[in-house]
């Protein structure tokens, strides 16, 4: 049979919920022993693909082969004792439990209701042994980090005779280090026959670990092909659309006056002598590696984490940080870089996270309910906020419609310093491409914006000058005319092994 | 354009189900639907209710506050007691009312600024409040309160109960609280997401501070009510309101992880424990029964918001995968 080239096929999936077709016509193959990137943006139907195929949704249409024959799962549990394994984006452990429970969940040797302790660690021990990982099976899994709980999950997924791992993005909380270790599991593993559907927003990663790509656009398969047959541009192009020529939208505008000015910043154990500016309509960006210190700089700044010394100025006025509303009185206002722990107010609604802040719809204690809800409705339609209406709780909102509520709460206050800290992370490349628009339109409104972030294209496509730091220290500052890639990484590696 | 997302069908449920209960009890019994015994009802229920404002303040804060029912038999006896001295009903008063937010200070001190389990250090101090009024008391009850007992027996108008004018008061104050002032706002934040509240410039430890001192002043007022309704200085009264009024709470729809409740859907809680209690009197029904009853009623309740809260969250879920436009 010629199907057989194929370890899981998806053919004409179609699913619909009340209101809302979700899957429409949807077609991949997967090949044994590759990894098939699946991209979309936020809400495409990523997800709802991967629930369908390990059982979690039932499809309204469409058949899914495994190695060639038909088959229809119940649920995970049926699609897990098929070969399919799935790493979910929030992992699923007990961090109590040691790495040898974890490991052998619902499965634990053993007889009559007694677990047999010695043979399940051996085992444990031999399954870390088999895939390189140093690590004594009676660790409490709490003790791990994401990443390396991650490895643990397709370890076992693999341990348990898993022929198809699916990834829904696999790197969205872990550091580039550890994405390098997950990248060598991943090739290893493929190389041993697994397949991989890797479900993922970020290009360097696919381009990187990917040998086929299918892209989805509003539940419909839109094209799949070997990756070396795309570009970065033309797999944006085919997610959004529309074709983007180049996705900042950055333009030379005047530069004002000195809004903020850092001098000999420090904290102890965290970072020393960090001096910079930032001018009015300037946009400056803050590249560096995870930890090298850049977010403690801000948050001590706005008054979120200690400040041991150095002297800061805001429009010539010294100002010394005390706590979050101080800052925010005295205009400097940041978004802070974990969204789910830091920014958003989840139960509550759009309006109530829009005005949180905003002493203009108060008097006095109380508060003014009609220019409350005037000011989160002008907030949100000038940021093109998209939900079912200003009531709807956040948390149920995208991420890129979440980064747009909380951005909408700072705007309607005044800003001398607008910190923005990985300011599109987790969220897809059309929301990303609004968020570059208003940060351009606040930069010609005035603002000062300092940009923390990760992807150095971002950076380097969006900043008039960028400040790169490395273990605590500010190392360098770049002017546009000299960036490059290279550049930065240099600065932000000096000193390394 | 823009739909308004319904507001609260939680809310409209509870008033269902209330009026439904109503209907079924005016059938059981014929002296269900009298005045006097609706108005008994509400005399029954107000200084519990009174109580549960305060625990819905601390909830929707996703803090607990279990010292509420002894701080009550605390500083009630202890109004009775200067009273009784000095004769003074309004010195009495704020002394009762001092000393509930003494209590409510010392709670917030420890939660808010060392960061301690509020369970545990409320549930400390329900111990310290017994302690402290049966040690000054020997015990004793404090009789012949004279004229204390108007803050429970009289009527206002002559025809509206004090203890109900009292209900109806904390609901108004608790509802303004909660829907129209900054103060309000900040504990849903806090109850939704402390950290996130923190970055968006809400003083956080000031904020539970304070709404500990609330509940506290709250619980004072519940007591001194019920020393007046009882007409005499009980130093042991108040055991088990916390519990009861975390029960009305919690029925009336607040959130117990915090971030959401009404003053609204407390006071239902209230009534519909209320009418169930009248209802079983009214009925015969042994009193241990009733007990047995009302535990599973609970239960009842939390799973009908659980599984609502489910519904909805597959809703939310399905919603945030689609991006609903519009």
């Amino acid at each position: 049979m010629e199907k057989i080239e194929y370890k899981l096929k998806l053919e004409h999936i179609s699913k619909s919920f009340p209101g809302v077709k979700a899957l429409d016509d949807v077609n991949i193959s997967l090949r044994p022993g590759t990894v098939h990137a699946v991209v979309g943006e936020n809400g495409a139907g990523k997800s709802t693909l991967m629930k369908i195929i390990n059982g979690l949704y039932q499809r309204d249409e469409g058949k899914v082969f495994l190695d060639g024959k038909e088959v229809h799962f119940s649920g995970p549990l049926e699609s897990s004792e098929a070969g399919i394994a799935m790493i979910y984006q929030e992992l699923n452990f007990f961090p109590e439990l040691t790495i040898a429970e974890n490991i052998f969940m619902k499965r634990q040797p053993g007889s009559a209701g007694c677990v047999k302790w010695k043979e399940m660690n051996k085992r444990a021990q031999e399954i870390l042994d088999e895939n390189d990982l140093s690590y004594d099976p009676k660790m409490k899994i709490r003790e791990l980090s994401i990443a390396n709980i991650q490895m643990l999950e397709i370890v076992k997924a693999v341990a348990f005779k898993a022929q198809v791992i699916i990834m829904d993005e696999p790197t969205s909380s872990i550091s580039d280090k550890e994405v390098k270790l997950l990248f060598d599991t991943i090739e290893r593993l493929r190389a041993q026959g697994i397949s991989f559907l890797y479900i993922s927003h970020k290009m360097e990663e696919i381009f990187k670990i990917a040998d086929d790509i299918t892209i989805i656009r509003d539940g419909k398969s839109i094209i799949s092909g070997p990756v070396s047959d795309f570009t970065e541009d033309s797999i944006i192009a085919h997610m959004v659309g529309r074709s983007i020529d180049n996705i900042y939208p950055k333009e030379a505008i005047p530069v004002g006056e000195v809004a903020f000015e850092a001098k000999k910043l420090c904290s102890e154990g965290m970072f020393k002598d960090v001096s910079f500016q930032v001018k009015k309509g300037e946009i400056v960006g803050m590249a560096g590696l995870v930890g090298a210190g850049r977010s403690e700089v801000c948050r001590a700044i706005f008054g979120l984490d200690p400040l041991d010394s150095g002297e800061i100025e805001l429009h010539g006025k010294s100002y010394t940080p005390k706590n979050v509303s101080h800052a925010i009185r005295n205009k400097i206002l940041m978004i802070t870089e974990d969204r789910k722990k830091e920014g958003i107010i989840g139960v509550r609604s759009c309006r109530e996270n829009i005005t949180i802040a905003s002493h203009r719809v108060r008097k006095g204690i109380f508060m003014n309910l009609k220019k409350e809800i005037e000011e989160a409705e002008k907030m949100s339609d000038l940021l093109k906020v998209r939900f079912a209406g200003i009531e709807t709780p956040i948390g149920s909102l995208s991420g890129g419609n979440q980064q747009k509520v909380l951005l909408a709460r700072w705007l309607s206050l005044e800003s001398d310093l607008l910190i923005l800290d990985e300011p599109t992370r987790g969220i897809d490349v059309g929301a990303k491409l609004e968020i570059y628009n208003i940060m351009m339109d606040l930069a010609k409104q005035g603002y000062a914006i300092l940009v923390i972030s990760s992807e150095l294209p971002e950076l380097l496509g969006m900043c008039d000058r960028i400040y790169v730091m490395n273990q605590g220290y500010m190392t360098g500052c770049l002017k546009r005319q000299d960036f490059s890639q290279e550049k930065v990484m240099q600065l932000a590696t000096m000193g390394e092994k | 354009m823009k739909k308004k997302v319904k507001p609260n069908v939680r809310r409209y449920s509870l008033i269902l189900i209330l009026i439904a209960m109503v209907g079924i009890c005016s059938v059981l019994s014929d002296s269900f639907l009298t005045t006097t015994n609706l108005t008994n009802i509400l005399k029954q229920v107000s200084i519990v209710t009174i109580c549960a404002f305060a625990q819905g303040m601390i909830i929707i804060t996703g803090e607990i506050d279990l010292s509420i029912g002894f701080l009550a038999g605390m500083s009630g006896t202890f109004a009775c007691i200067l009273y009784v001295a000095t004769g003074n009903l309004a010195l009495a008063f704020l002394f009762g009312i001092f000393l509930g937010a003494l209590v409510g200070a010392v709670n917030g001190l420890f939660v808010a600024h060392f960061k301690l389990p509020a369970f545990i250090v409320t549930l400390a101090m329900q111990s310290v409040c017994f302690g402290a009024v049966n040690f000054y008391t020997g015990g004793q009850n404090v009789y012949k309160i004279g004229d204390f007992k108007q803050l429970g027996q009289s009527d206002l108008f002559g025809f509206l109960p004090i203890t109900v004018f009292f209900m109806l008061l904390m609901l108004a104050i608790t509802h303004v609280v909660l829907r129209y002032t900054k103060f309000g706002r900040y504990l849903y934040a806090i109850g939704g997401n402390s950290e996130a509240a923190n970055a968006a410039g809400v003083q956080v430890r000031k904020m539970k501070w304070i709404v500990f001192i609330v509940s506290g002043i709250f619980a004072a007022i519940a007591g001194m009510v019920m020393m007046g309704r009882l007409n005499a200085g009980i130093p042991g009264e108040g055991r088990g309101f916390e519990t009861d009024a975390i029960t009305a709470t919690v029925i009336g729809g607040t959130s117990f992880s915090g971030g959401a409740g009404t003053a609204f859907g407390t006071f239902l809680g209230a009534l519909i424990i209320g009418v169930l209690n009248n209802i079983m009197n009214l009925l015969g029904i042994d009193s241990y029964v009733q007990m047995i009853v009302k535990g599973f009623i609970i239960i009842v309740a939390v799973l009908v918001d659980s599984f609502s809260k489910k519904q909805g969250r597959t809703i939310k879920i399905m919603a945030s995968t689609f991006d609903v436009k519009k």
